[in-house]
């Protein structure tokens, strides 16, 4: 076993207890803002990036039902390698705001684009 | 998050593997017995064992039983519900939509109207202005079979493989959708914490300590069938992206949906409405006749899968014909529309585009509509060995830890222990109880099926509290007996279901494979001796490993975290 | 009828051709030819990784004869774990007997 892994075990039985320098408390409220952030926000995140995808597909004149279908088919992989990467990613911060507001975004993207196309 | 890639990509691993493991564990075994879900119906309801039919004739025998159908009395209670008003009588409510489905499966069809009705919706938004009636069909007689009787396999294994059969509104189907989902993550993750992929592809090695072989059956099973996986995972996620985890169009994109969805209806030029005229309907045995000739012409020859008609009765009234995908993997329909009251050909399906074929093809192939036996029992396959990944992950769980638990006083383990037994042997005592009190009920209760179902999930909750009773020794750091013990009661129910199978019905295995052969019948019996043939073996490993291990002295070793 | 025999025949051969794919890949990793023959590990590594790819390669061509290009896809993907399971237990249990599916050329000594 290499030496850099070896606080992991005792966070992997699901204790994560005395890391020096960290309350146990902050390192648990850490670890659930991840696990919140990947599950719900990487999946808010994909869900306005199948509506955004969408919006913009049509707008550049594919069919409404391909585009909707190539978005229902990226919307899960996008969700999947964000998913991954707001775990990968060393500062919690960064992933809370790219979540947070690139959702905010694409929403905004995909309601300006219905509407330039609705006129 | 954890001190480097690979170790986060472990911590995403065991833990989201861990929870949502026990929902992919039922996903995976129901999934696997969907894919044989109408000979499980065979099986369970005696009345319907003989071949499958094609689509019967409309105006001869499918006609007469429309007329005499009428709305579903649970129907009308939900409806009353939901409008102001007293609903009319049933026989009042005029039919206007109906419906007759069928597959190369299938000796029964489904069939099924809608009911008009005056009331106005309490709820504006309710565009559900209709009562729903229902049957199955048997083509032999024209008549509906009885009521009561539950398709264990259409109508309980194959939906508890998507939702779960929960109807607290879509919990069902976003836990399923959540764990299909971290299929997904943990291949991906598995693959990234696995360092010998290709060196141990092959590798099994029951002599090595439990925890060892346990990861070799974990590893090689996950590798070997990662495309059926993954895809499995994926293409469940996708069948309902666009109803139920991605309904863009129905809740965000809704103008546009409404804009788009305008322009195509009046280019397809199948009417929206009723025109409010009275008009007979043609002979639709006509249109299924030339329906199928079209699909020749156009080198897709087939039988009628799905009828509809809309608007019935009236002058805009609409006949749709779609193909019994059997002989491709995708399951297009390619409808041909007539116009009820003439018999006209309003519109024929065009072919679908690069992007819908990509993912129809997607969809169709966890879908299975097509006829290709050999095929079906590679999925079992596929399946089988989802679960075996799975559980063997559960395992491997409590293997790492149990000593070290036992040592500190946790009682992790035993908990995980109790629930994996529940997820596996659990689980199968439960279907196979199924079946078993689908052969002890009497024929005539009334509500057979919910009894059926009662057994099912009583079944299943006694395996958990057995588990959970039985989990002692794993706080000892030794091997839960209710595995072996439930693996001996699994045993035993798999050959007492055929054996009733056999004395209730005559439908004994002499019959069924030599006499008359009838696959489906044979086929679930085969499987349920080797089951219990399984269960048996299991159990007698499972001793001699507990024997082994009270000769070993616990030791606590260093672990080999994240060697795969 | 006859439509349906040829069918089965070249599935059943799709199978054949995937087991010999999968011995023969199986064989050029050293752990698994210790397992079969003994010694050091195979002389022969690169031989046996081309004839186990063509074989599988052979195999997928059998499934495009028993069905159409789409159907045969999804088949020839799900006789690769099946016959890799076959192989992965034969190799745990029985492993000498895929002595018998070696041709010498591929594990004489040179």
């Amino acid at each position: 076993m290499n030496p850099v892994s070896k606080p992991i075990p005792s966070s992997m039985s699901g204790k994560p207890e005395q890391r020096s320098g960290r309350s146990t408390a902050g390192a648990i409220a850490a670890v659930l803002l991840r696990v919140v952030l990947a599950v719900l926000g990487c999946y808010v995140f994909s869900w306005f990036f199948a509506a955004a995808g969408l919006a913009a597909l049509c707008l550049a004149g594919v069919d409404f039902h391909d585009a909707e279908k190539t978005m229902m088919m990226l919307a899960p992989l996008v969700y999947l390698g964000m998913f991954l990467w707001a775990f990968a990613d060393r500062s919690l911060a960064r992933v809370c705001i790219l979540i947070v507001v690139g959702s905010i975004i694409l929403a905004w993207v995909a309601r300006a684009l219905e509407n330039l196309q609705l006129g | 998050m954890l001190a480097n890639f690979r170790l986060t990509m472990t911590w995403i691993h065991t833990w989201f593997g861990l929870v949502l493991g026990y929902v992919l564990m039922a996903c995976f075994f129901f999934g696997s017995l969907a894919v044989f879900d109408r000979e499980i119906d065979r099986w369970a309801i005696p009345d319907t064992r003989f071949a499958p039919q094609p689509m019967p004739s409309y105006d001869n025998m499918m006609r007469f039983m429309f007329e005499d159908m009428l709305p579903h009395p649970s129907d009308m209670a939900a409806t009353a519900n939901r409008v102001k008003g007293a609903l009319p009588a049933p026989e009042a409510m005029p039919m206007q939509t109906l419906y007759a489905f069928t597959t190369h499966r299938d000796p029964v069809l489904r069939v099924g109207a809608e009911f008009g009705i005056p009331n106005e919706p309490l709820n504006g938004s309710d565009e559900h202005e209709h009562v729903h009636g229902w049957g199955t069909l048997d083509p032999r007689s024209g008549k509906l079979l009885a009521e009561g009787s539950l398709r264990i396999g259409s109508e309980w294994f194959y939906p508890l493989h998507y939702n779960l059969n929960l109807h607290w509104g879509l919990v069902g189907y976003f836990l399923v959708g959540l764990a299909g989902f971290i299929m997904m993550v943990a291949l991906v993750t598995g693959v990234i914490m696995h360092r010998k992929i290709f060196r141990e592809f092959f590798t099994f090695r029951p002599a090595k300590k439990t925890q060892r072989s346990t990861l070799d059956l974990h590893n090689m099973t996950g590798v070997i069938a990662l495309p059926f996986h993954f895809f499995f995972a994926f293409t469940g996620v996708l069948i309902f992206a666009a109803s139920i985890f991605y309904p863009v169009s129905g809740f965000y994109l809704t103008k546009l949906h409404d804009h788009h969805e305008a322009i195509e209806s009046q280019r397809t030029g199948l009417p929206l409405k009723p025109a409010g005229i009275a008009a007979p309907l043609a002979s639709v045995d006509a249109m299924m006749e030339e329906a199928k000739r079209i699909w020749a012409a156009r080198d897709m020859a087939g039988e009628v899968g799905y009828l509809r008609v809309e608007h019935l009765g009236d002058r805009n009234s609409y006949v749709s014909i779609y193909r019994a995908g059997s002989d491709r993997v995708i399951y297009e329909g390619t409808g041909i529309h007539f116009n009820g009251s003439t018999g006209a050909v309003i519109l024929e399906d065009p072919p679908a585009s690069t992007v819908g074929n990509i993912s129809s093809y997607l969809m169709s192939l966890h879908l299975q509509h097509f006829e290709h036996w050999p095929l079906r029992w590679l999925y079992v396959l596929g399946g089988l060995l989802g679960c075996v990944c799975i559980a063997t992950g559960f395992i491997f769980f409590v293997e790492k830890r149990k000593r070290r638990h036992a040592e500190y006083n946790n009682y992790g383990c035993r908990v995980v222990d109790a629930l994996a037994v529940t997820a596996v042997t659990g689980m199968v005592i439960a279907a196979v109880a199924m079946l078993v009190a689908n052969r002890l009920l009497p024929v005539d209760i009334a509500d057979k099926g919910q009894w059926e179902v009662r057994v099912f999930w009583g079944a299943w909750g006694l395996a958990l509290v057995h588990a959970a009773l039985r989990s002692g020794p794993v706080a000892n750091a030794r091997i839960n007996p209710a595995w072996k013990e439930q693996c001996l009661v699994l045993a035993a129910l798999a050959v007492a279901a055929p054996v009733l199978n056999g004395w209730t019905t005559g439908d004994h295995l002499i019959q069924t494979l030599f006499v008359e052969p009838f696959w489906p019948v044979a086929g679930l019996d085969l499987c349920l001796l080797g089951c219990a043939a399984v269960s048996l073996w299991a159990a007698r490993k499972l001793s001699l490993a507990d024997q082994s291990e009270l000769r070993v002295k616990p030791t606590l070793e260093g672990v080999d975290y994240g060697r795969g | 009828m006859v439509l349906i025999m040829d069918k089965m025949i070249w599935l059943a051969l799709a199978l054949c051709a995937a087991v010999f794919g999968m011995v023969w890949l199986s064989l050029s990793l050293n752990n698994h030819w210790k397992q079969v023959f003994a010694g050091q590990g195979t002389p022969h590594q690169r031989r046996l990784r081309t004839f186990g790819w063509g074989a599988l390669l052979c195999s997928a061509l059998f499934c495009v004869l028993a069905d159409n290009l789409s159907m045969a896809a999804l088949v020839w993907i799900m006789l690769l774990p099946l016959s890799a399971v076959l192989v992965s237990s034969t190799l745990t249990w029985r492993p000498h007997w895929l002595k018998i599916l070696c041709p010498p050329f591929m594990h004489a000594r040179p």
